[in-house]
């Protein structure tokens, strides 16, 4: 018994295999184009000035809001003059959220997911009081939560904070009146939208002398929300769902066909089940909890389980390319400790992402209006966590292209004395190669798919029209599509790499192998010691020889 | 003096409504605009839309949305103030009659200002409408730009400048602007305005994907300031263009050339008649520069005076939302027209 699955598969069996496996790709990017909505979900509100007439202003059990019972008092900033009626710390901001539309006061649901909250102002230009182009503010928000069946005054405090963060503004025609472009101000993120109605009130306080006396005459401050679209996460979910009892199905079944076997199971496939496992995890639609228990950190574990599966996906790769060279010095099995240097790479790419996204996103699991962007140290501690992780990932694609490149000087040095081996040697050389080429392949197809996809996305339009009925939804196509895609990779070297049943080289389907019958005797040998595409105890023969 | 202003304008629109009812023809859409821009009193009117005399449609659209005429009356107080503070220094400042002639009225006719009026409330709707939507007043504000019909959780919401958009066609009642040449001019005028809004958008985006990078990236966008849009359409007031006057009933086979000419114009501003030469009008206007005083002049010269004038200055904002400036005392050139 010796090799694959893939390379004793018939060429029907395996063009049969792989127009289904396609078929399910088309239908994972269909899927997303046709029956999902765009991902993400905008609602731009513009902020309603009220009055706060209370003497106390850090009572968190006040607030303001724009619609229902005991709704605050709207002024308009353009026509109040700051007076004896109205002192400058009385001014709240009011974003009650979500707005409604179609006549309905509508509520967020769970399966919206997340909530991120970017602030945009509109600082208007004044000739006798120019705006510096760099600017600090500092926002006192409250985010406040209320269920449907509470009654409409019931406000309480979600998470309260006195943020600072940097204000870039500049002006081309200037115009008495006109605006500012200013950057954006990003807030809050929400890993949970677990109730049903958020409301941000927001403060402008002065309470040092240089506290925002110099970010310019604000005018208005829009708010923009950013939500997954329900439609978009069940239709994730739903493949998240299909895909995982797949994998775990695949993967009882790989390691019942090694622990068949009478040997250990080598490096590789060790590798193959620790990739399959990292998709498994990634698979797993623990989503489904967010629609009953309010769990934060959501945001921060579906990074963490994209970077475990990228992270073993290019060991996997670093790993298969190594244990395709066909000249090996060692006999013993090889392991991991052999990959160190290589391996590393990885590991530090991965780290330092991991730790820059637990200073982001797992802060704001205590405070969603942190962020680390602000200060000058976390700037440059973010930074240089992803200038790390960008030259770890850098050295990782040259090692890889190197040991690439190795294989196939390997590969070409080997074709060369071919002719001249026994046809069973040459046989094992040839699965090698097809082995190593084939995956070669199909990783260099998904790869530049993903890339390709990508850039389209960024091209072209969101939406794609066919005709009047048929609409393409570019964004979540390309994302079920590439997510499709990558399953159907790793479902497709589980079952391909397998190691075969089929006693080799007994095998009719491979045209060589008909007129090898003084070969066959010679075959005994090397096959009690390895059962499988075994490089190791095959490929270091040719030294001796 | 300014009651008397108001009750001559008064006794104008009610004569020129008396006017119109002879007449009795004219489409919702030139009734709107002239209602909107040439009362400049706040008084209200019976039915629903408060602001001005409303057609049956208009009172309907009213009652569907009970905030509609409050924000008719922001869109309109809106336009006008925008068109006094643009055209304060042109030969046109954004009158209600030519040459101060109660009789020539820039409604008479379709001159290139009737085509900028026309313009300005369709875009000064749109921005109300939309700015309504976003501050959450305007509670019927539809999801456009979405497809599929399922619920807001399920797809999304669109922009408000669409819904803002479409109740401004609604409201003007677009489809019934009449198949004559005035009609289609008109509609063009509208749709100028409109997409002068468009225009100003800004288009904003946030990255939100794996560890906040740009692999999942949202991009809306913002509403301007209605000054901005104001501007623009300035620049198409001044780059109008005329259009002979076609007598639909002979009209002529259109020649390549002259589809050519028509696709030329699908930009633009369009108008019929030619505005009176308004010089007469310009004596003792105020003029900003001595090159701005050379045209609204028109060539008659201008007076310059030295004058003492307070201003604010050294201002410094308070809170966020306050400027608070001291008074200086400037010697300032004041220009005259003679």
């Amino acid at each position: 018994m010796a090799g694959t699955v893939l390379e004793n598969l018939s060429s029907r069996k395996l063009a049969v295999l792989i127009s289904f496996l396609l078929a399910c790709q088309a239908i994972c990017f269909l899927i997303g184009g046709l029956v999902a909505p765009v991902p993400a979900n905008v609602q731009t509100i513009l902020g309603t000035v009220c009055k706060d007439t209370s003497k106390d202003k850090n009572d968190t059990t006040k607030w303001f809001y724009v619609r229902g019972n005991g709704k605050c008092e709207s002024i308009d900033l353009a026509n109040v003059q700051l007076g004896h009626d109205l002192s400058e710390a009385d001014i709240v901001f009011a974003f009650q959220m979500p707005t409604p539309r179609e006549g309905e006061f509508f509520d967020y649901s769970r399966w919206q997911q997340n909530l991120i909250g970017v602030l945009l102002m509109d600082i208007r230009y004044h000739s006798a009081m120019e705006v510096k182009s760099h600017s600090i503010v500092t926002i006192d928000a409250r985010l406040a939560y209320r269920n449907k069946e509470d009654p409409e005054d019931a406000w309480k405090l979600y998470k309260q904070s006195v943020e600072t963060r940097n204000l870039d503004c500049d002006i081309d025609v200037k115009t008495e009146g006109y605006l500012y472009n200013c950057t954006t101000v990003p807030l809050f993120e929400l890993g949970s939208l677990y109730h049903d109605y958020y409301l941000l009130n927001i403060r402008l306080p002065v309470d040092t002398k240089e506290m925002n006396t110099h970010i310019g005459h604000i005018q208005d401050i829009w708010l923009t929300v950013i939500n997954q679209n329900g439609g978009f996460t069940q239709v994730w979910l739903s493949l998240k769902t299909a895909f995982f009892p797949c994998i775990v199905g695949l993967l009882i079944w790989f390691w019942n066909r090694i622990h068949l076997l009478q040997r250990k199971p080598v490096l590789l496939e060790e590798m193959l089940f620790a990739l399959g496992i990292a998709l498994c995890v990634l698979d797993m639609p623990i989503e489904y909890l967010t629609l009953h228990f309010d769990l934060p950190f959501m945001l921060l574990l579906s990074d963490v389980r994209q970077g475990f599966f990228y992270a073993s996906l290019f060991s996997f790769w670093l790993v298969f390319s190594g244990e395709h060279m066909l000249i090996q010095e060692v006999r013993a099995k090889s392991t991991l400790r052999k990959y160190w240097r290589h391996l590393s790479a990885v590991l530090l790419g991965c780290v330092s992402l991991f730790i820059f996204d637990m200073c982001e996103r797992g802060i704001q699991l205590r405070n969603p209006f942190y962020s680390i962007w602000v200060t000058e140290l976390g700037t440059n501690l973010a930074l240089s966590f992803i200038i790390l992780a960008g030259i770890s990932t850098g050295m990782y694609f040259m090692f890889l292209s190197y040991m690439v490149w190795q294989v196939f000087l390997n590969i070409s040095q080997k074709r060369q004395s071919m002719p001249a081996m026994s046809s069973v040697r040459r046989l094992h050389y040839e699965g090698i190669i097809y082995r190593f080429n084939f995956l070669m392949l199909a990783t260099l197809i998904c790869a530049a798919m993903t890339v390709i996809g990508f850039i389209l996305g960024q091209v072209a339009e969101g939406q794609w029209k066919w005709d009047d009925n048929i609409e393409l939804e570019y964004t979540s196509a390309f994302f079920t599509g590439v997510y499709g895609m990558w399953n159907i990779y790793i479902i497709a070297l589980l079952v391909l790499y397998a190691p075969s049943h089929k006693k080799w080289p007994v095998n009719e389907n491979t045209s060589d192998t008909q007129n090898l019958s003084e070969e066959i005797e010679f075959n005994k040998m090397p096959a009690e010691r390895s059962e499988i595409s075994s490089l190791t105890s095959f490929i270091t023969k040719p030294a001796v020889d | 003096m300014f009651t008397s202003s108001v009750i001559t304008v008064l006794v104008c629109t009610v004569s020129s409504f008396a006017l119109r009812n002879v007449e009795g023809t004219k489409p919702v859409l030139q009734r709107t605009v002239e209602a909107l821009f040439m009362d400049r009193s706040h008084s209200t009117y019976p039915g629903t839309c408060k602001v001005f005399v409303a057609s049956n449609k208009q009172a309907k659209l009213c009652r569907r949305e009970p905030l509609l005429p409050k924000i008719i009356q922001t869109a309109k107080k809106q336009a006008i103030s925008a068109c006094n503070e643009t055209f304060q220094y042109d030969r046109w400042n954004c009158s209600l009659v030519f040459n101060r002639k109660p009789r020539k009225s820039i409604f008479n006719k379709i001159y290139r200002e009737t085509a900028l009026v026309h313009a300005l409330i369709a875009a000064s709707i749109t921005h109300a409408v939309a700015r309504g939507c976003a501050s959450g007043e305007l509670t019927k504000c539809s999801c456009l730009g979405t497809f599929k019909n399922s619920s807001w959780q399920i797809k999304g919401c669109g922009d408000d400048f669409k819904y803002g958009k479409r109740v401004t066609k609604n409201f003007l009642d677009l489809k019934h602007a009449g198949n004559d040449q005035i009609g289609e001019i008109l509609k063009q005028d509208v749709n100028i305005g409109m997409d002068s809004i468009g225009e100003q958008l800004k288009e904003v985006c946030k990255c939100h994907g794996f560890s906040g990078s740009c692999t999942t990236k949202t991009c809306w966008k913002k509403l301007s300031p209605f000054n901005s849009a104001m501007g623009l359409l300035k620049k198409h007031y001044h780059h109008a263009m005329k259009k002979k006057f076609v007598n639909y009933t002979t009209k002529r086979a259109i020649t390549p050339k002259v589809k050519k000419k028509l696709e030329k114009g699908r930009n633009n501003l369009v108008y019929l008649q030619k505005t009176p030469n308004l010089c007469v009008s310009t004596k003792g206007r105020a003029c900003k520069d001595r090159h701005n005083c050379a045209t609204l002049c028109c060539g008659r010269g201008y007076v310059v005076e030295k004058k003492l004038v307070s201003s604010r200055c050294r201002c410094k904002m308070v809170n966020c939302c306050f400027v608070k400036c001291d008074t200086c005392v400037e010697e300032v050139e004041m220009f005259t027209c003679k």
